[in-house]
């Protein structure tokens, strides 16, 4: 071993001899372990509860969605169907324009003349096929359409009647994962189609197989009509950090297809696209550009956006939030650290000084001012490393017990530490990684510093000076 | 006959607060197995000019050179040319005798493994000295006079040509004193080592071969 190391090794154990000295290291390596333990506890709480709201984002929504930009419908191609007795004078959802055999489906021979103003047709492309074909290219991804429709919801419960304005939004019951976000569901089979309501309906009374209707408006060429569609409550859901989760009901793809087919008069759609789902969301960065490029390839960038999850309209300030909250709250532990690791300098300068005459020998005996630097800056790091340790070992033990923890907290205080409202049921049990990494690198990297200041009073002392006090 | 050091025309002037010159244009040459004495009374600066030829210590002017050079790396000139022995011993406390006696070694990179040449020759210096019996004894508990004949060995421990001794029997009692002497200059005899060695000690002074007496900053043959 290292003579250096040996000698670290005797000036960081505790002695009797040295009390107010061991005090002091004791209260630093304690100070440090405090740190680390509350760093690592709050930073593995906040990225477990961030991952289980993204977890169910996307599985409501999907890690990446596609959808047209305004510029698509102003286009020939979207625009041609409300002038077309083919289309039935009316707009196409991308469903249909999916599922449609004409790209132009205008008959000049019958259909009315196009108005002078109404765009110009470039080429025979099919935008959406186009886009479908591209997505579908991308290896390891699996693409689903989503709808959205604007309705009144009403569901009459033992002994009342709710109504509400809702939205629906298409969705498979078999999308992966749906489990994280069901809260409770029924196999029965009730008269109408199969909701799930988000969890606010289930705090109201709403129970399971409770039935109501969606009602909205028929826009034909002559008249508006109220019309309605029946429904029973197959379960509920947790809608997660989704801001009108409390009124997004999620309904089968045919039922919003139809309200939204049926309340279509102009461009003004609600929103729709396509979902590009993937094994890992972490991933959507690159999967976007892959998109991007795609998009680039095919001419159709002009036309249709790609956005990730952390970019949607209703979830990008939230995911802003999350990560501002980070930065300050890694800035906030770097300052503590830094606290902590300046009483590892008060102490190590303490030990410099009654060592003096230790290094006046070492230095005497032929040591360079680098051993014994590496000695005091050494023992810096070892007092950080010993904190880290310690704060590391409290902090798994308390991640993994963090619902027993709350629990018993909540039962002190009366009410809930952490609103089952905000932060869902789930309390998170992990250490995160990354978190952990940060907290020891800052720790480690100010420790040695700390001793590096001791490090270089050590080295400036006088040998010769030293050496004759005594 | 090559000497062994070389100290051209050494002085040493302490500014602080003021100018205080210590030592005065010194010069001195040790020969290979010469044993020198340096007496004097107190505060005449005897361990500065100890501390200059031994290259612990800068002087403000002068030069020393050693087996004919100038030195420039004083870490290494020190651990493996240099012994020291001083007054108030100088070990590590928290230490073993083993330990304190095996430092020299370690700070040169060397092996330090039982078994090892260095620690053979660790044992038997222990032996030579009488402390076989303390190996893994704390420094702290030693006496005085073990802990002298401790620091004997450990100037020894790296084989170097010279030990430079600074009143090493100054914290002694007389009989202990007298041992000490005897063993450090057998010890010397035996490893055939030069020794210089200040002391106010006059007695001590005159078993050595040659004596020089350092007065107001200069250095004065007396024998």
């Amino acid at each position: 071993m290292l003579y250096e190391l040996d000698i670290a090794k005797k000036y960081l154990i505790p002695r009797l001899r040295y009390l107010s000295m061991s005090l002091i290291s004791l209260l630093s390596v304690l100070v440090i372990s405090l740190v680390v333990w509350l760093a690592v506890v709050f930073f593995s709480a906040k990225e477990g509860m961030e991952k289980t709201w993204t977890e169910k984002l996307i599985t409501l929504t999907a890690p990446l969605r596609v959808f047209p930009k305004d510029a698509y419908y102003e286009t020939y191609y979207y625009l041609i169907d409300g002038h077309s007795e083919q289309s039935g004078y009316s707009y196409k959802t991308l469903k249909e324009k999916l599922e449609s055999e004409k790209t132009d489906p205008y008959n000049p021979f019958r259909d009315p003349a196009l108005p002078l103003n109404f765009p110009k047709k470039r080429g025979s492309k099919d935008f959406v096929k186009e886009l479908y074909k591209g997505l579908q290219a991308i290896p390891h991804t699996q693409l689903s359409l989503y709808n959205t429709a604007s309705v009144t919801t009403t569901v009459k419960t033992a002994d009342r009647v709710l109504t509400q304005p809702s939205y629906l939004l298409s969705f498979d019951p078999h999308t992966p994962h749906f489990d994280k976000v069901l809260i409770e569901s029924i196999e029965k089979k009730g008269s109408g189609f199969p909701v799930f309501l988000p969890k606010s309906f289930l705090d109201t009374g709403v129970k399971l197989g409770d039935s109501g209707s969606f009602s909205y408006f028929l826009i034909a060429p002559s008249s508006v009509k109220e019309q309605h569609a029946r429904f029973y409550v197959q379960g509920f859901y947790d809608p997660g950090i989704i801001p009108i989760g409390g009124k997004l009901v999620l309904a089968p793809e045919e039922l919003v297809n139809l309200i939204q087919g049926a309340s279509k008069s102009d461009k003004s759609f609600l929103p729709s696209g396509f979902n590009v789902r993937f094994s890992n969301y972490n991933d959507a960065a690159n999967m976007q550009k892959k998109v991007e490029e795609m998009l680039e390839e095919k001419g159709l960038t002009a036309f249709f956006s790609v956005e990730r999850y952390d970019q949607y309209d209703f979830t990008k300030d939230l995911f802003l939030q999350f990560k501002s909250e980070k930065n300050l709250f890694s800035l906030i532990s770097l300052i503590i650290i830094i606290v902590a690791c300046s009483n590892i300098i008060s102490m190590l300068v303490i030990l410099v000084h009654d060592k003096r005459k230790e290094i006046a020998i070492i230095r005497a005996l032929g040591g360079t001012k680098k051993s014994v630097a590496f000695i005091f800056g050494f023992c810096g790091f070892m007092m950080g490393a010993i904190g880290s340790m310690i704060g590391s070992i409290l902090a798994f033990f308390t991640v993994k017990n963090l619902p027993a923890i709350l629990h018993f907290i909540s039962k002190l205080q009366g009410f809930d530490v952490l609103s089952v409202a905000f932060f869902g049921t789930v309390i998170p049990n992990e250490i995160h990684t990354s978190a952990l990494i940060f907290v020891l690198i800052a720790t480690g990297l100010t420790s040695t510093l700390a001793g590096s200041i001791a490090a270089i009073k050590a080295v400036q002392a006088n040998i010769s000076d030293t050496l004759r006090a005594e | 006959m090559t000497y062994l050091l070389k100290a051209e025309h050494v002085s040493k002037t302490f500014y602080a607060p003021y100018p205080l010159p210590i030592l005065q244009d010194i010069s001195l040459t040790v020969q290979k197995e010469e044993s020198i004495a340096i007496i004097g009374k107190s505060g005449e600066g005897k361990t500065t000019l100890l501390h200059i030829l031994g290259l612990i210590e800068p002087a403000t002017k002068g030069t020393i050179f050693f087996s004919g050079k100038e030195q420039t790396t004083p870490n290494t000139l020190r651990n493996e040319h240099i012994g020291f022995v001083f007054q108030n011993f100088h070990l590590l406390q928290d230490f073993s005798v083993l330990d304190n006696l095996l430092l020299p070694i370690a700070i040169n990179r060397k092996s330090t493994k039982r078994g090892s040449s260095h620690f053979q020759r660790a044992e038997s210096l222990l032996e030579r000295v009488d402390l076989e019996h303390r190996v893994d004894f704390p420094v702290q508990k030693l006496s005085g006079g073990e802990k002298q004949r401790l620091a004997i060995a450990r100037a020894l421990i790296n084989d170097p040509e010279i030990i430079m001794a600074d009143e090493p029997t100054g914290n002694l009692d007389h009989a202990t004193a007298q041992n000490i002497q005897s063993l450090l200059l057998e010890c010397v005899k035996e490893e055939k080592k030069a020794l210089l060695l200040v002391t106010h000690n006059e007695d001590f002074a005159s078993l050595l071969g040659k004596q020089y007496k350092l007065e107001e900053g200069k250095l004065i043959n007396i024998a």
